[in-house]
């Protein structure tokens, strides 16, 4: 029988999750909206991150927070290299050789990995603590801490698409990429900043994902199906979207298991999915066809 | 001259839609490029401010050769642009729209100045421009064209997709541009009240221009009225 109690705890399990899979969910959203495609790769961005974090923790042995400032760095590295070296010359094609291309991305990135360090599962160094309870309401620590760390990062991508001139010209280029351009805004440093928030993103979902789970080469793959159905049901190109989106599909896919149990638990999310498109396609927070 | 266009060609893809077009516009002048559906007005208004994909020919501004300065460098160089639709950013508050654009000198004075000549604007400045009236979104078209200081706009149909009783408050904002020291190119499928604003006016067919001159000149001349009058 579950009770009350449960709920509450499933529902904050999938807040936390729902907030981790908004994190690539805003890196695809994002580049959907300025670059125009489908980032395949986003997910082994948020893995080589995580990576990276752990491998300067092995070095230094600092603490995570620290560890994560290692991790925005390859994030966002990784990030702007493949722009510069691949979707740059692909821009002017249809967005499908940059799809496409992001898929062979994704494959050389997890490939060039597994060689590196090899398939074994790998954990950051985080003091093991105690859940709080609250009457039967349990919070791990580690899991606030993640979704604060969610939360800060989404803040900050906020104030910079808001208050500062380069998130304006960039809430621009998506707009109206040639009226920007008649207007004097450069999208190829537009283009630039948007990669890097887009490794950054992805360093951030990255690292918190492997401190609540594990680290491995899959990471960040099997997220980014969750995190592209997140985008679809937010509404694509939308920022407050992709976070909505990742949070209802998280807790729609936690508070479904007493129902249907853990195996199929993804269905129902894609259910979800499919039934809110169906009533409303454009996504929660999708602009009209015609507001473009 | 402000602008020298010469023997412009070019398109979108493989097939040429202007073949050969010359053009000048003078200092605070108004030249109204004319011609049916097709004719390759829009194609010329982008081909000046570097959107189209592929031109030929020499487009010379105030002296300096831009055939070849990419589009966003070009604002830069004094030349502003309100587009046909999508003309604002809707997505982007009205105060946002004129805030985007980069490189304004003192740019909270001159969005301060802008915004009491347009007063509709002013209160609505928190407003997203998605929101707007076809009427407002025009003025708030005009109002980004014009926070650069340009020295030319060019307009593309700025009255295509307003309600008749809006076309005449249009084309009294453009009639008012050149005592700000501001030139226009407007592009018009309503030939004759194009023309009764203009200074000159340039009659496209087919990516030609086959008619130019005085606007009083093509207003009387009957092959224009053959031709092209039609449309109002």
């Amino acid at each position: 029988m579950t009770t009350a109690v449960d709920f509450v705890n499933l529902a904050l399990n999938g807040l936390v999750e729902g907030l981790l899979i908004a994190l690539p969910a805003l890196a695809l959203t994002l580049v959907m909206g300025i670059a125009r495609f489908p980032n395949a790769a986003t997910g082994d961005y948020m893995t080589v991150s995580a990576y990276a974090a752990l491998g300067v923790q092995k070095a230094l042995g600092v603490a995570i927070a620290v560890a994560a400032i290692g991790a925005a760095a390859a994030g966002i590295a990784v990030a702007l290299f493949f722009h510069l070296w691949v979707f740059r010359a692909l821009a002017r094609r249809r967005p499908v050789a940059s799809l496409v291309a992001s898929i062979g991305i994704a494959f050389l990135v997890r490939a060039l990995l597994t060689l590196f360090v090899g398939q074994e599962q790998q954990t950051f160094q985080v003091a093991l603590v105690r859940a709080w309870n609250f009457g039967g309401v349990r919070l791990l620590p580690t899991d606030l801490y993640a979704a604060l760390g969610a939360i800060v990062a989404m803040a900050a991508l906020f104030a910079l698409l808001h208050a500062t001139p380069i998130g304006r010209q960039m809430r621009a280029v998506a707009d109206n990429p040639d009226l920007a351009r008649a207007s004097g805004i450069r999208a190829g440093r537009v283009m630039l900043v948007m990669w890097a928030c887009t490794g950054a993103l992805c360093a951030v979902g990255g690292v918190l994902m492997g401190v609540k789970a594990v680290v491995m080469p899959e990471l960040g793959w099997e997220l980014l199906i969750p995190a592209f159905a997140a985008m679809i049901l937010g509404g694509i190109g939308s920022v407050p979207g992709a976070v909505a989106g990742g949070v209802l599909l998280g807790m729609v896919q936690e508070l479904s298991i007493p129902f249907v149990g853990p195996s199929y638990k993804i269905a129902v999310t894609f259910g979800v999915m499919l039934a809110v498109l169906l009533l409303r396609p454009r996504g929660l927070f999708g602009s009209a066809p015609a507001a473009r | 001259m402000l602008l020298e266009v010469e023997a412009i060609r070019g398109g979108y893809g493989e097939t040429d839609i202007l073949h050969g077009v010359d053009l000048v516009v003078g200092e605070r002048e108004i030249v109204a490029i004319a011609g049916t559906n097709g004719a390759g007005k829009s194609t010329l208004a982008k081909a000046l401010l570097g959107l189209l994909p592929r031109v030929a020919g020499r487009i010379v501004l105030a002296g300096r050769d831009i055939t070849r300065v990419a589009a966003e460098d070009r604002v830069a160089l004094g030349l502003g642009y309100v587009p046909q639709v999508a003309n604002v950013f809707g997505a982007l508050t009205v105060l946002e729209n004129l805030q985007v654009v980069p490189g304004v000198r003192d740019a909270a004075g001159r969005i301060a100045e802008i915004l009491d000549a347009f007063p509709a604007l002013k209160e609505r400045r928190r407003q997203r421009a998605g929101t707007l009236s076809g009427g407002e979104r025009q003025q708030l078209a005009f109002a980004r064209a014009l926070v650069t200081r340009p020295s030319l706009v060019v307009l593309d149909e700025p009255t295509a997709a307003l309600a008749p009783t809006l076309v005449r408050f249009v084309f009294d904002l453009v009639q008012a541009l050149p005592a700000q020291g501001v030139a226009v190119l407007i592009v018009e499928q309503r030939a004759r009240q194009a023309l009764a604003i203009a200074d000159r006016g340039v009659i496209l067919d087919q990516g030609r221009a086959v008619l130019s001159g005085p606007a009083a000149d093509l207003l009387a001349d009957p092959r224009m009225a053959e031709l092209y009058l039609g449309h109002g």
